[in-house]
């Protein structure tokens, strides 16, 4: 069964770098623009893991785990932070938020991959 | 400053915040071109190496390699943009504070403008030369954690 994952970025030369890695290993993916978008989407679908950016206009990833990790149908789901952000700081409050894991920007293809199929 | 000084400075900041602007969306179609030809190669790639027989699978591993090698690349483009998108910010509040003369409105300022810069070098870059707080030597390129994964 093909696994679906929701990759979340304002920039759409980013989505299509995250989208064409995630297809050229067989997974389904779903895009959205911000966290807004992400989170309206997740509402009424499932999805397997979620790959999001930090900055993003309207709803920003953190506050995008936060309310996914509400969801009762996305407590499980994997969510991943992918970010140019590498402050600890920050990080932490990635994880109190309820991320998985931490990416710095830009992503190895390679490594994104073996990250995912850790996780699924 | 004088009301005139304010004056003069006020239209050259916000030219600069529209030239910032105008590069940001001339850059950002562009890249957008070449991620989707690079997606595309990739593609093509994936396609040769999963159909093909011995011969084009060979021929595809390196057609491969090199989308990977160019994605990388490419997401410089939004670390740059971010960076540009983050000066042109702060370009913006400065305008937005020019006329003030209150010390501490200043430093609300400065703590707003440093509030935009996500990225670490950057913060550091501001404190070494709004702050003036000795920040140590700049740490080498190579040890920017580009790529790293951290699972919680």
């Amino acid at each position: 069964m093909t696994r679906t994952i929701l990759t979340v970025d304002d920039s759409t030369s980013m989505r299509q770098m995250v989208k064409a890695t995630l297809q050229s290993a067989g997974y389904g993916v779903i895009e959205a623009a911000d966290g807004q978008e992400a989170l309206d989407f997740a509402r009424d679908n499932a999805v397997d893991l979620v790959i999001s950016d930090v900055n993003m206009p309207r709803m920003d990833g953190i506050t995008l785990i936060h309310e996914l990790r509400t969801l009762p149908s996305h407590r499980l789901t994997p969510l991943l932070l992918l970010t140019t952000e590498s402050s600890q700081e920050k990080k932490m409050e990635g994880k109190r938020a309820g991320a998985t894991g931490w990416i710095v920007k830009p992503f190895n293809p390679d490594q994104l991959l073996a990250t995912l199929k850790r996780l699924l | 400053m004088s009301a005139n000084e304010t004056d003069q400075i006020a239209p050259l900041l916000l030219l600069a915040v529209r030239q910032l602007e105008v590069a940001m969306e001339d850059a950002a179609a562009e890249a957008e071109l070449l991620s989707r030809a690079i997606a595309a190669l990739g593609e093509r790639g994936v396609h040769m190496r999963d159909t093909g027989g011995d011969s084009t699978q060979a021929k595809a591993l390196p057609i491969l390699a090199d989308a990977q090698r160019a994605m990388r690349a490419l997401q410089f483009h939004d670390r740059l943009s971010q960076r540009v998108s983050h000066v042109r910010d702060a370009l913006e509040k400065i305008h937005g504070g020019l006329a003030t003369q209150d010390h501490d409105d200043w430093q609300k300022l400065k703590r707003s403008i440093r509030a935009l810069y996500t990225m670490e070098d950057e913060r550091r870059l501001f404190d070494s030369i709004v702050q003036r707080v000795p920040v140590g030597p700049e740490p080498a390129r190579d040890a920017i954690p580009c790529g790293s994964v951290e699972l919680f």
